[in-house]
């Protein structure tokens, strides 16, 4: 019967589990990020040294629980040799921010190119996507407007999915808490196409 | 929905098997009963299963009935195997088995047990039931697993 009540227990108190993959060039900030949105959403956690923060060689993984869902995060190594790893991940996931680092202004072609290569992959329809500008805390850094004109390009590609950008800054932590809020509407509301992991008790 | 624990937790799964061991617990208890009956020319009565005066243990025809207890742990814990067969939920459904007897007596007497050798007698049947059903179980979990193997050697 312990087993009986138990299993009862963990089937009301469970949460749906979405996936949400952090992209982007290597320095733009992913690991900060994700760094940050773990000290805003976990209370008792205590944020790693900044200057601590070396390149992620790898992954990274965050988990938040927000209201009655679990969001999991993926923070993807952004080195270009790193960047092959990326689409293997693309069909699991549920949700894509993708961090620009706003003050690079030479890389942000190349930046732009890794996007549209993204946004071309068919396991990605659909998904909601997020484009963070990243490092607005820097005094030279590009504006949204800037940026968008040049990823504008990809408009075609992006489709009928959910899409936004938004300003942050990771090092501070502008910006976080709406773009984790919003991100959380959009999975829930795209629960239908892409469902959340199936849970162990049904 | 099919396969091999699809699911971590199957609550028709549980309660099945906790009504079936209920059965052959009280089954077994019946046999027993019957038997020791037989042997000491007794009629046979419900009394012996729930009652609280054979705990007395006054005497030796008292202690011979509440022995039945313990030869039925023996069963119990057979069936407990053959039912559920895993280690980790013997212990569990030999407390559950012995809370479902102790409303039965409850109900049946219309107070709870006041001797302090049913409660002994209770435990030593959980502890005999238990060590039975796990050792037996470990056996049968750990058993070599038989692989048609390809290669002629």
């Amino acid at each position: 019967m312990w087993t009986l009540l138990t299993g009862f227990y963990q089937y009301l108190t469970q949460k749906d589990d979405y996936y949400i993959l952090i992209v982007g060039l290597d320095n733009a900030g992913k690991t900060t990020y994700l760094e940050q949105t773990k000290t805003k959403y976990c209370p008792n956690y205590k944020m790693m040294n900044p200057s601590k923060i070396t390149t992620t060689v790898g992954c990274n993984i965050g988990t938040i629980d927000i209201g009655n869902i679990r969001l999991n995060f993926w923070d993807l190594g952004g080195q270009e040799e790193l960047q092959s790893l990326w689409d293997k991940y693309y069909a699991d996931c549920h949700g894509i921010i993708y961090i620009i680092d706003s003050a690079d202004r030479e890389r942000l072609e190349e930046s732009w190119l890794i996007f549209d290569k993204m946004i071309q992959s068919e396991q990605l329809t659909n998904v909601p996507l997020l484009v963070s500008c990243n490092k607005q805390d820097i005094e030279q850094c590009m504006t949204v407007p800037e940026i968008k004109r040049t990823f504008n390009r990809s408009t075609a590609k992006i489709g009928v999915r959910d899409c936004m950008v938004l300003a942050c800054s990771a090092l501070s932590g502008d910006g976080i808490n709406e773009s984790i809020n919003w991100m959380k509407d959009c999975i829930v509301r795209n629960s239908t196409m892409r469902p959340p992991k199936r849970q162990d008790i049904a | 929905m099919s396969g091999f624990r699809y699911q971590k937790w199957d609550p028709l799964l549980i309660i099945s098997q906790i009504i079936s061991i209920q059965t052959l617990y009280y089954l077994g208890l019946g046999f027993w009963v019957l038997l020791i009956t037989v042997v000491v020319d007794r009629s046979p009565s419900l009394d012996y299963m729930f009652s609280y005066e054979i705990f007395k243990t006054s005497n030796w025809n008292n202690r011979l009935f509440s022995s039945v207890f313990f030869l039925n742990a023996l069963t119990s814990g057979l069936a407990i195997v053959y039912i559920v067969g895993r280690y980790k939920q013997c212990l569990d459904f030999s407390v559950t088995i012995h809370v479902y007897h102790f409303l039965a007596c409850w109900v049946y007497n219309s107070q709870s047990p006041h001797h302090f050798s049913w409660y002994v007698t209770q435990f030593f049947c959980i502890v005999i039931m238990t060590i039975l059903s796990e050792h037996l179980s470990k056996k049968y979990e750990l058993r070599n697993i038989p692989l048609a193997s390809r290669v002629d050697l």
